[in-house]
């Protein structure tokens, strides 16, 4: 803390965060119950008591270039165990919804993300591009015989639209990437510079989900989120994978079944509806242990979970043979898969990127256990 | 000796008695004291044996020695009305820590049954010191203490006279905009102190005196005699018990400079902020405006080794409840709490949450460095905080959250015509206050009970629950002094002491000595007793190097001739024998203790029960050496800061005393190390064995007394 | 102008020290009294303390004096083994019903202990907290008030073995003693049921009951205790080894809205005072206490600045949430942060005394009177004539709650306000 600057809480950041889903964090008492039975945290300051003092007081520079608001993984444990009814896991949850908004480069398009009235907006776009490719690739008009999408949205056509939402998504995650690190650097004690080990460290805890595996009030959720976590690898392997084979293989989609890479596709879109479908179950069924779902949350989860049962229903409306409802719903699926990756530095999907991000700045500052 | 009233002597065999001394030969005891023989009976406790006794007591046994268990047992059962004495002689427990069938243990009990004869023999039924008395209570102070007691004994049917200062009632509670909700839930609450007032005012049994101040209080319980300056003129009254209740004094802000205390306009205490809040809307001093943000600063002065080094209990909840004033105020409004430690005990912690759960009240553990005044505001800085490391914060205005001196810290209030001073006696950082955890109304001036702030830092609510009970102790102590009878720790006790004032040398020991203060003196210094201040706890008789003061069943006289009746064998016999000087409260339940626990002791000790080692006269020890007797251990209370002495002083003093002790032992050609004073506690049962085996060494070290052969 | 004495007696319930110093104030100021114990023996929680804060001194020398008052007072009535069933009627003019447990040991009862010595039962002694045994016939201390002996029901197999009535020569046993009712006419009734402690065993994460090193703070008294199971000598209950670390965990269920919402007030000075103990016993242990505020009100400050100053004591600010045994060591593996230093701490102990909190033992009613949501009763809530003392009002420490009672005495002997 510098010296010479004046503390001065942000009332208006205080009630922001409640409605974000930090409702609880005046009961807050300062016991540190929380940080004794957190088992994700480190011990060298540790969370979440500090956080929740920040998070009383308004001081959201403090709270939102903070590496360990995105060490929490929303185990719930300490909202448990809080003798006052306080809900850390669900105040830190929020710090990192409106961390959403803050990080986001350009701003608005975190704004919109949070407001439920710009969601309408946000899928307009996609939709919107997505029919007027169709209507450029072939008026709108579905291919007779046999169901092949890329007779619908030949590759090109498909590759000209993600692949700069895909650029789009890249480079505003690096600008937004770089507002936390300079940030973080900003706030806390360190070099500041990531570090291989750390990077190493955070990738393998992230594949082993060991943060996950700590959690006790949550423990399910280890069980959905990696399932959704490596089901959607292999869903992001296949697609490169398609483009591989038609660049450099020139073969056509659709693959056979027995092929190698349909298997991973298929296995993997199974793997994330189940994934999703439990997450979702736990959320509705024990609010208590999951924590609070907030709108960001429920945005990302169910925009996901769209994804995934209109790629399956694509799927077998084609093997199926039903053109009149093959092509309608692949569409639906490409406006979500948009959703997901033009967005994703705004929506909750980028938790994944900051979330890493703060693992490796821990991790290079001798923040590890 | 032949005595109107001979005493009689019952020897029970139960509990082991019979079985391990030859109980035909101790009842051949009382015969050497001009006493008929001993009888015996199987179980004198029981209903047959009671049955028993109630024969000899109607056939004319006037006084009874019953020499089976402790006094400590069945006082109720062998009570047979106010006519006949009753002295109890120990012998069970002394011979649970003995061997039984033991030459020694012989010696022992009949040792013991001698002084219990010589003690009966030495004693006469107390009478009763009774005086016609007043029974107003005098109440000095009135806040909210005051006033509670006063209504408290104007409900209990006494008349109250109520002495005031200030120009209206209602002390430190006027002043206040609300209280803190007792049950700690909800909003804050009316003080309802000035419809108190009223009731007090126009209560039929209360004589008010506002403007007024006590000039002079002399005399006893049931017998004050009070001068009260009032607007009027000076006037005298009686009393028969006060209660003071002066109440506190906020720290003085200007000490606090370091927190801005006395040099920003914007820095007040708390105590001006609820004047202010009670006013109307908040406004800083310096400018009037309503401020947006206020600091508290807790512990302004408390817990603070150079202004107060004790916490002063209502402060954490006072800046909680000004918080509210400020936050329904202003719903913008920031409020900062600066605390060390939150102190909210009780249900209080209810509050603490609910202020905690206010989004515009900012608290932190922390240590307040500095408060200063910067661009028309305050400016505070705070170390080791929650929010990691130093923060500096500013705020519209600071409110300091003074802890309270109370208002004896300098006198004034009492006025006491009393030779040991004018004022309660105070007892750490100037609160006139007992140390008694089990006994908090112990009061050193008898008839005087200090309640509310004044006596430690308290709250109302407490204040309130302390003035009943200041309440009923003093109008306790003047049903009791009515029938004579003393107050705590004696309570009930109807002896008090005669002083043979024709040998009196004005040495002023007992004046000085007296722990609460019973002699005032003349202007030649002759002591003048005020009997109903008396607690009987003879300090005054074992202070006084003449003698002269006795009680009429506990005197020099009769301590001596029970030294004397101890059997000292002949040097050649090596049976050596230790006399214990022992107090009642402590070292004789510990006795007792390790005689339930079937502990060992030598049984060459003779243990004499005191009321308290205060009591101790210097000539018993002269006495025992001249018997014969080899040692001497004298066993009191602890005694110092955190003395245990239910007399306060009486263990302490009975040490000074030993200073002396040289001297005698000198001229004696006596080994100092003769006579040890022990502190005991009522635990110590186990240490006992220990203590006395090793006092056993010294003696066998320094060898037999040499007065043993000229001793009869 | 002498304020006659009421006509029927003041009833105390519950012989702790409130109620015994409601009983004696309330007596000496004239009026007959009726002090009701469920219990065998009078003195409640205090009598099973080591030492009272802040004078480190005996809580039976107090307890002592006062049963001397209670002996001496012909005007005070002691029913022990007693359960209050029902209270009606108004003030001046109220009958209680009381239950007398089955009084198998009379007022013969010389407290000689054969009885004791040829009983062949033994049973858990609640007097330690369960930490060893007492025969089925016992007295819980040897200055136990009354001076008799009391028969657990539960454990004394009854008149087939009947060994002691045997023994006994006073004729001091009846095991054929059956309950009996008394229904006692009050002039006005002082509630003083005092308090239990916290069970332990609800505050998951902290071991109590899972390993015998986490003990509870009334658990300590009884250990440091010469009459207690070890003697006074602090060892490790599991194996009796010597203490070198012992931490004390503050607010363990009190401050907790799932546990205890209130401040049991006196836990704060009690770990302190337990510090001493160790200090006593075991000079060279290392002592902790974990506080997240410590509460030493008044002049009780001194006490804590005096006993932070010891060698090897160390206050820390922290909650500690979880604690687990030690299969290497034997001993206790405590979590906390120490907030003020910015770390997580772990910490191998060998004794861990968790600082439950009290609970109003009545929390449930007597006699059909109610308590507040908290176990709690207030004076507001209690009819005229019916006041309520001690613990059973608020959490308060031994010295408050015996202001508590006098003032009690006073409402209940002369009527006042509540």
């Amino acid at each position: 803390m510098n010296n010479t600057e004046y503390l001065e809480p942000d009332l208006a950041f205080v009630a922001r965060l409640k409605r974000a889903g930090g409702e609880s964090v005046k009961k807050c008492f300062q016991c540190a119950t929380c940080v004794a039975v957190c088992d994700v945290t480190q011990s060298d300051r540790p969370f979440p008591r500090k956080e929740m003092i920040w998070a009383q007081w308004g001081l959201k520079e403090k709270l939102f270039y903070n590496p360990d608001v995105w060490l929490c993984h929303q185990c719930g444990d300490c909202s448990t165990h809080c003798p006052r009814g306080a809900k850390p896991s669900d105040v830190l949850a929020a710090v990192r919804n409106l961390s959403f908004i803050e990080y986001a480069v350009p701003g608005f398009l975190g704004k919109m993300h949070s407001s439920p009235a710009a969601l309408v907006a946000l899928f307009a776009l996609p939709a919107a591009v997505l029919l007027l490719a169709a209507i450029y690739a072939n008026g709108l008009v579905m291919p007779e015989g046999e169901i092949v999408y890329s007779r619908f949205f030949p590759l090109a056509v498909i590759d000209s639209i993600f692949i700069p939402a895909a650029l789009f998504a890249l480079i505003t995650s690096i600008l937004s990437l770089k507002k936390l690190w300079s940030g973080m650097k900003r706030n806390s004690p360190g070099k500041g510079d990531p570090d291989a080990a750390a990077v190493f460290g955070a990738v393998k805890d992230i594949l082993l989900h060991k943060k996950f595996a700590q959690c006790r009030t949550n423990r399910p959720r280890y069980t959905g989120h990696l399932l959704i976590f490596f089901g959607f690898l292999a869903l992001f392997a296949t697609t490169n994978l398609v483009m591989m084979y038609h660049y450099l293989l020139g073969r056509e989609t659709p693959l056979a079944l027995g092929d190698p890479v349909k298997l991973l596709g298929n296995a993997g879109a199974l793997a994330a509806f189940a994934g999703v479908s439990y997450i979702i179950a736990r959320r509705l069924a024990a609010p208590d242990e999951t924590g609070k779902t907030s709108y960001q949350d429920w945005t990302f989860i169910l925009t996901l979970y769209a994804a995934i049962i209109t790629g399956i229903l694509a799927e077998s409306a084609r093997l199926a043979d039903i053109p009149a409802a093959a092509y309608p719903v692949y569409f639906t699926h490409l406006v979500f898969v948009f959703f997901l990756i033009a967005y994703l530095p705004f929506s909750k999907f980028a938790h994944m990127l900051y979330r890493t991000a703060a693992m490796i700045y821990a991790g290079s500052n001798g923040k590890n256990n | 000796m032949t005595q109107v009233n001979a005493p009689r002597v019952y020897i029970c065999t139960g509990c082991d008695i019979g079985a391990s001394v030859d109980v035909d030969k101790l009842c051949k005891i009382p015969a050497e004291f001009g006493v008929p023989q001993a009888k015996r009976h199987p179980f004198l406790c029981g209903e047959e044996g009671l049955q028993y006794l109630r024969k000899e007591v109607a056939e004319g046994a006037g006084r009874i020695l019953i020499a089976a268990c402790s006094g400590r047992v069945y006082a109720d059962r062998f009570d047979f009305g106010k006519d006949v004495m009753v002295e109890r002689t120990a012998l069970r427990e002394a011979l649970w820590v003995s061997t039984p069938n033991d030459p020694d243990t012989q010696l022992l009990a009949e040792d013991y049954l001698k002084m219990g004869i010589v003690k009966l023999q030495k004693s006469e039924k107390p009478e009763p010191y009774i005086h016609q008395l007043d029974d107003t209570i005098l109440v000095v102070g009135g806040g909210i203490t005051g006033m509670t007691a006063a209504l408290a004994a104007t409900d209990a049917g006494k008349r109250v006279r109520l002495v005031e200062k200030e120009a209206v009632l209602g002390g430190f509670v006027r002043k206040l905009k609300r209280r803190f909700p007792i049950d700690g839930t909800g909003n804050p609450v009316e003080t309802n102190i000035v419809a108190m007032a009223e009731e007090v005012k126009n209560h039929p049994a209360v004589a008010l005196h506002l403007s007024s101040e006590v000039v002079s209080i002399s005399g006893q319980p049931g017998e004050f005699d009070v001068r009260i300056k009032t607007p009027e003129g000076e006037i005298a009254v009686r009393a028969g018990a006060i209660v003071q209740a002066t109440g506190f004094r906020p720290y003085d802000i200007s000490k606090l400079g370091h927190l801005g205390g006395g040099t920003v306009d914007n820095v007040i205490t708390s105590a001006r902020f609820e004047e202010i809040a009670a006013s109307g809307r908040i406004r800083r001093p310096s400018d009037s405006k309503e401020p947006s943000s206020v600091a508290f600063i807790q512990c302004a002065g408390s817990r603070d080794e150079k202004h107060l080094p004790y916490c002063s209990s209502f402060c954490c909840m006072t800046s909680l409840k000004q918080a509210r004033y400020i936050r329904e105020q202003n719903p913008d409004a920031k409020v900062y709490i600066f605390y060390r430690d939150m102190r909210t005990p009780g249900k209080y912690e209810l509050f603490y949450k609910q202020m905690q759960d206010d989004d515009g009240v900012f608290m932190t553990k922390g240590d307040v460095v500095s408060v200063a005044g910067v661009d028309g505001g305050v400016e505070i800085v705070v170390n080791n905080t929650l929010l990691g490391g130093t923060i500096r914060v500013k705020a519209d205005m600071a409110v300091l959250a003074v802890g309270m001196e109370s208002a004896a810290k300098n006198g004034g209030a009492l006025h006491l015509a009393y030779r040991q001073g004018p004022e309660l006696p105070e007892l750490n950082y100037g609160f006139p206050d007992s140390h008694f955890v089990c006994f908090p109304y112990e009061t050193r001036r008898t008839g005087i009970y200090a309640a509310g702030a004044v006596r430690h830092p308290m709250d109302a609510a407490q204040s309130e629950t302390d003035a009943a009970g200041a309440a009923l102790k003093a109008i306790q102590c003047i049903t009791l002094a009515a029938a004579g009878k003393s107050a705590h720790p004696r309570s009930g006790d109807t002896s008090y002491p005669d002083i043979a004032f024709e040998r009196c040398t004005q040495c002023k020991r007992c004046t000085e000595e007296c722990p609460y203060g019973m002699y005032d003196e003349d202007a030649k210094g002759t002591p003048q007793p005020n009997p109903l201040r008396c607690r009987r706890c003879g300090t005054c008789m074992g202070a006084c190097p003449q003698r002269i003061i006795s009680f009429k069943n506990y005197s020099v006289d009769m301590f001596s001739a029970m030294i004397k009746a101890i059997g000292v064998p002949g040097e050649e016999e090596n049976r050596p024998r230790v006399l214990i000087l022992a107090c009642e409260n402590d070292s004789m339940p510990a006795f007792e203790m390790a005689a339930k626990l079937r502990l060992k002791l030598s049984p060459h000790i003779r243990v004499i029960g005191l009321r308290c080692l205060g009591s101790m006269n210097m000539v018993w020890l002269n006495d025992a050496f001249a018997k014969g007797l080899d040692g001497v251990l004298l066993f009191g209370c602890k005694f110092g800061d955190e003395y245990q002495c239910h007399n306060m002083k009486g263990s302490e003093l009975a040490s000074e005393r030993l200073s002396k002790l040289e001297e005698t032992l000198g001229r004696m050609s006596l080994e100092p190390e003769r006579v040890r004073f022990v502190p005991i506690a009522i635990d110590d049962a186990y240490a006992l064995p220990g203590i006395i085996g090793d006092f056993m060494k010294v003696i066998e070290r320094v060898g037999p007394n040499p007065f043993k052969e000229f001793a009869d | 102008m002498a304020t006659p004495a009421p006509k029927n007696p003041v009833v105390v319930i519950g012989g702790g020290i409130a109620g015994i110093t409601a009983a004696v104030e309330a007596a000496e100021c004239g009026a007959n009294v009726i002090l009701l114990e469920k219990r065998a023996h009078l003195g409640g929680r205090v009598a099973r303390m080591h030492k009272y804060f802040p004078k480190l001194c005996a809580p039976y020398c107090g307890l002592e004096l006062n049963f001397r008052r209670i002996r001496e007072n012909p005007a005070i009535a002691v029913h022990t083994r007693a359960e209050v069933a029902e209270i009606k009627g108004q003030y001046g003019d109220f009958t209680v019903k009381v239950r007398l447990q089955p009084q198998m040991v009379n007022a013969n009862c010389t407290a000689c202990g054969k009885c004791a010595e040829v009983c062949p039962v033994e049973r858990q002694d609640h007097y330690n907290y369960g930490m060893g045994t007492t025969k089925a016939i016992y007295m819980p201390h040897p200055m136990a008030f009354p001076q008799r002996y009391n028969i657990s029901q539960k454990a004394c197999i009854g008149k087939e073995c009947g060994k002691c009535v045997q023994v006994c020569e006073y004729g001091a046993i009846n095991l054929d003693a059956r309950e009996t009712v008394l229904e006692l006419k009050a002039h006005s009734i002082v509630v003083a049921t005092g308090w239990d402690p916290y069970n332990g065993a609800k505050l998951q994460g902290l071991s109590f009951g899972v390993s015998p090193n986490v003990i509870s703070n009334v658990m300590m008294e009884r250990l440091a205790s010469p009459e207690g199971p070890a003697k006074g000598k602090l060892v490790r209950p599991s194996d009796g080894k010597e203490v070198r670390d012992v931490v004390f965990a503050q607010c363990a269920g009190s401050r907790d809205e799932n546990h205890l919402p209130y401040c049991s007030s006196v836990c704060c000075l009690a770990s302190l005072k337990q510090a001493a103990y160790v200090r006593e016993a075991a000079p060279d242990a290392k002592i902790f206490i974990y506080y997240i505020d410590i509460r030493t009100p008044g002049k009780y400050e001194r006490f804590y600045r005096k006993i932070a100053a010891e060698p090897n004591v160390t206050l820390i600010k922290g909650k500690i949430a979880k604690a687990e045994h030690d299969p290497e060591t034997g001993g206790v593996i405590i979590t906390a942060e120490d907030v003020l230093a910015g770390k997580k701490i772990t910490r191998k102990t060998d004794l861990l005394v968790i600082a439950t909190g009290m609970q109003p033992a009545a929390q449930n009613g007597v006699g059909g009177l109610k308590a507040d949501e908290n176990g709690f009763f207030t004076n507001a809530a209690l009819a005229r004539g019916i006041y309520a003392a001690g613990t059973a009002r608020l959490p308060q420490d031994v010295s408050s709650s015996i202001m508590d009672a006098t003032a009690a005495a006073l409402k209940a002997v002369y009527g006042g306000r509540p």
